[in-house]
């Protein structure tokens, strides 16, 4: 009861702050100007990555609780946020690709910090495909919360990775410059606009494991 | 405005995606509620 109403208020303030993030990215933002209009995929794009991240971040918490309390509500977070960081990640590829491909002339290049992404891409669609595999309900917890464990390493690599090795991707803060004070402000709601399409997804997803989950039992009660 | 379309295409990509995600797993939730509907039905009527 109380996730749904979380859910409900996620969902409308969403219906407010999606429309004004729209307004300010294409309105209020100036244009860049070496990369002109284009340059406004970084609002989204960055905002997907962070989306990301912070779902990740809650498959690797509720892994590792589910490895010690052993209690499959742990493993339905896991693999609700795994689900809403891979469809981020994806969305982060593709974005990425179409920014690329007008301002480095390529739709993709070996680039570290592209690198990195694409293999935390490829560790949650085996995550996925592990879980896919396995039919005992406890093992499938076991197996993928190591997985979303490890998987989360990829994560400051990814974030590190500009620094560490040599790479043209952009940064979003450099010492001394970075972006102009609105272009700031605007990338600023942008991050939280979508760090609440982030939560809000993940309880809708986990709300939907929790009912699976039910059918599950229920399913194996009129069995016996 | 240059390059418009790659902006456009980043912005539709993204919300189609998000939207079918959410459609699909929409119907997906009110398949699984009446089929749990159905089976506490069963369960009652076994008493």
């Amino acid at each position: 009861m109380k996730t749904n109403r979380t859910i409900s208020i996620l969902f409308f303030l969403l219906l407010v702050m999606m429309p004004l993030d729209f307004y300010l990215i294409f309105k209020v933002a100036p244009t860049e100007r070496i990369m002109g209009d284009v340059q406004r995929i970084f609002y989204l794009h960055v905002s997907l990555a962070s989306g990301a991240f912070l779902a990740f971040t809650c498959t690797f918490v509720s892994s590792i609780l589910f490895l010690w309390k052993k209690n499959l509500i742990w493993d339905s977070a896991a693999s609700a946020s795994a689900e809403t960081g891979l469809l981020f990640a994806t969305l982060v590829l593709i974005t990425g690709s179409l920014w690329a491909r007008p301002i480095w002339n390529v739709w993709w290049t070996w680039d570290p910090r592209l690198l990195t992404v694409l293999i935390l891409w490829f560790i949650y669609v085996g995550y996925f495909l592990l879980r896919g595999g396995i039919a005992d309900r406890f093992k499938k917890a076991q197996y993928s919360a190591v997985i979303g464990i490890i998987g989360y390493i990829d994560i400051p690599v990814i974030r590190y990775a500009t620094k560490w090795w040599k790479s043209i991707h952009p940064l979003l803060t450099r010492e001394g410059g970075g972006l102009n004070p609105v272009m700031k402000n605007v990338m600023f709601f942008s991050l939280t606009t979508f760090l609440v399409l982030t939560v809000f997804l993940f309880l809708f997803r986990f709300r939907l494991a929790r009912i699976e989950e039910r059918l599950q039992k229920l399913k194996k009660l009129t069995e016996d | 405005m240059e390059n418009w379309g790659y902006l456009v295409g980043a912005y539709t990509v993204a919300w189609l995606g998000v939207s079918f995600y959410l459609y699909v797993n929409a119907k997906k939730q009110k398949a699984i509620e009446e089929r749990l509907s159905d089976i506490e039905a069963m369960l009652k009527d076994r008493g």
